[in-house]
């Protein structure tokens, strides 16, 4: 089943704007591998880290919306922790904004 | 007799408080309370946004912890909702899981 998810994704923002961006088109590689379709990215940005992550203490924030397939959803996470510069990345549908069953 | 910490305790239950009506306030007096609403249930808000910071925020402490609900006044999904939304914020490094 094809479904609208969102992930925003938390990049260690010492790197170059240019890797940032290769990053972002890295992700987006992922997602059309797995016969994905990226609609948007919106760029928070860098911000300041609400807490320390290893050495990190500002980071470059990106949400990306996408449909996918949902069974690929698993596989499209757990290639994520190859991706370089990624810190944290989460996962939401973007279809559950109303009241859950 | 010295009551502990204000004597706020209740007289008959929680339904007169929960109907915003009586509440034993300072001294055991009868205080006329008004009834908490839930903010999302008044603002319609379908779905609480992890992303929403500046809003969390407003559901806890000074410290970072998650408000009670009894605090806040909302209604138990829609803190089911703020609690799974906070904790994502953190996770993201929106929010901080401790402050000092």
């Amino acid at each position: 089943m094809l479904r609208p998810y969102e992930t925003m994704l938390l990049l260690d923002a010492r790197r170059e704007d240019a890797e940032i961006e290769a990053t972002l088109e890295r992700f987006t590689a992922l997602v059309t591998e797995r016969g994905g379709e990226m609609s948007n990215i919106e760029r928070w940005g860098r911000r300041k880290l609400a807490y320390e992550i290893g050495a990190v203490t500002e980071g470059y924030y990106a949400i990306c919306s996408y449909n996918l397939e949902s069974g690929k959803r698993s596989d499209l996470e757990a290639s994520l922790p190859f991706v370089e510069g990624l810190l944290r990345a989460k996962t939401v549908r973007r279809d559950v904004r109303t009241r859950r069953p | 007799m010295p009551k502990k910490r204000g004597g706020s305790k209740e007289r008959s239950g929680g339904k007169e408080r929960r109907d915003g009506k009586e509440r034993v306030g300072k001294g055991g007096a009868l205080r006329r309370t008004r009834p908490k609403v839930c903010y999302f249930c008044k603002e319609k808000v379908a779905y609480v946004d992890y992303k929403d910071t500046a809003l969390l925020r407003r559901f806890m402490s000074d410290r970072g912890k998650i408000r009670a609900r009894r605090v806040t006044g909302s209604c138990q999904r829609h803190q089911r909702d703020i609690a799974l939304a906070v904790k994502n914020a953190r996770e993201m490094s929106l929010l901080s899981y401790t402050v000092r």
